[in-house]
């Protein structure tokens, strides 16, 4: 045992109990015979307890009000500027699959919400990126922000290779935008109407519950899609699941397995 | 049902949040990393340790990020002799300081990204070597050093 690196993190090792029986026995020998060696464990041990000392914190306000709706979409801080994060996966897979869940923004029915969204289609337009090269995410500090729609504040925005994702929220319902370059397969839209938004076509269809509004404009496409934690949850611990192909049922079943596993209620 | 995790769980994910970021702004950030993170997961879990996974999320969530604003690999391990070896403080010496939590978080944040994780993880969470080790896909060397070479940093901080 020459080499004093191999030494020193052998002491921490040896404190922690992560040693072989042998390994600790020369621990134990070493300890024994250097003061050098016994005045480094006796640092470290110290080092340790520090760390282990220190208190547990109670969450400020804002993320005890993050946690209790189980929702990424905390309100922006007071700073200002919204906290940029990288994409959740289901919004990666909602690009990736094109399969759309949530709620259309508003809760009055379709018809009430064509002009809203028709708006927020407008407002993404100027983001829509040109290139079909995957977007490295510690790139998106540059890409252009999104104009926020009436009564919305944007709390989050990232970019995925073609698409650029975006969410909003009004502090009781969360809204995110999906904005790519493509071509909707209509076709694969076997259930829900086809609308028209702006003069655009676009489709609007029910999902298990949920309402979903696809808009191809020019040569992109725009997704809306909103979502209230708690609806996502309850619809989660309600439903059966056959298939497991869609976002919403990966979500539903993540949702009854959070109930299960954990003994919660919704 | 969230309220029974924000009661059950709030603190301590907030908790290893703040140890791993080292300020209010960024703990929250990591928070709301988690729950996209935990909200996608939550097939994959099986039961055990909850604070076990939750702060294997959190902690790869903060990594991911640091990596990410980096851009390039974070701080290797020292070469530097030095910085494996420091000069080592009086036992006594060392024992007689007086630290507040406040100065013992700062000189956490204070650690590399890497061993700031591998403490945050051992002393904070009591994870074991080989949890943390598959927490941060090293190997348990790896886990040795860091945790290591983060406390003796974490020493020549508070003396």
């Amino acid at each position: 045992m020459t080499d004093p690196t191999e030494l020193d993190e052998r002491l921490s090792a040896y404190l922690d109990g992560e040693l072989s029986a042998d390994e600790a026995s020369e621990i134990r020998l070493l300890l024994e015979s250097s003061a050098l060696a016994r005045a480094e464990f006796e640092a470290v041990t110290e080092a340790r307890e520090f760390v282990r000392g220190l208190p547990l914190l109670e969450p400020p306000p804002d993320v005890v009000r993050m946690l209790r709706r189980g929702s990424p979409l905390a309100p922006v801080r007071s700073s200002g500027k919204p906290a940029r994060t990288r994409l959740s996966a289901i919004a990666i897979s909602a690009v990736a699959t094109a399969a759309f869940w949530g709620v259309v923004v508003g809760t009055t029915g379709f018809s009430a919400s064509v002009s809203s969204v028709d708006t927020v289609v407008a407002a993404h337009s100027s983001v829509i990126p040109t290139d079909a090269v995957a977007v490295d995410s510690a790139e998106m500090d540059n890409m252009p922000m999104p104009s926020e729609p009436p009564g919305m504040t944007l709390v989050h925005v990232e970019r995925l290779g073609r698409a650029t994702h975006a969410m909003y929220s009004d502090g009781a319902q969360q809204v995110s935008v999906f904005a790519e370059p493509g071509r909707v397969d209509w076709s694969a839209m076997s259930v829900g109407d086809r609308v028209e938004i702006g003069g655009d076509p676009g489709w609007h269809g029910s999902i298990e519950g949920y309402d979903v509004v696809v808009v191809q404009r020019g040569r992109n496409v725009f997704t809306i899609v909103a979502e209230t934690s708690d609806e996502m949850m309850d619809m989660g611990e309600s439903m059966t699941v056959d298939e497991k192909t869609s976002i919403g049922d990966r979500v539903r079943d993540a949702a009854d397995n959070l109930v299960q596993t954990f003994g919660l209620r919704g | 049902m969230w309220d029974e995790v924000a009661q059950e769980h709030g603190a301590f994910i907030y908790t290893v949040a703040y140890r791993l970021t080292g300020n209010r702004d960024d703990a929250q950030d990591l928070v709301q990393e988690v729950l996209l993170r935990v909200r996608r997961g939550l097939k994959t879990y099986k039961p055990g340790s909850l604070h076990g996974w939750l702060s294997r999320i959190a902690t790869n969530a903060f990594l991911d990020d640091v990596r990410r604003k980096q851009r390039q690999p974070a701080d290797p391990l020292p070469e530097n002799p030095e910085r494996v070896l420091p000069k080592s403080a009086a036992a006594d010496e060392a024992l007689t300081q007086v630290t507040f939590p406040e100065e013992i978080q700062q000189a956490v944040t204070s650690l590399p990204e890497d061993y700031r994780a591998a403490v945050v993880l051992s002393d904070v969470v009591g994870m074991s070597y080989q949890e943390i080790s598959e927490a941060l896909e090293v190997p348990i060397g790896t886990v040795r050093s860091r945790i290591h070479r983060g406390r003796s940093q974490l020493r020549e901080a508070l003396t």
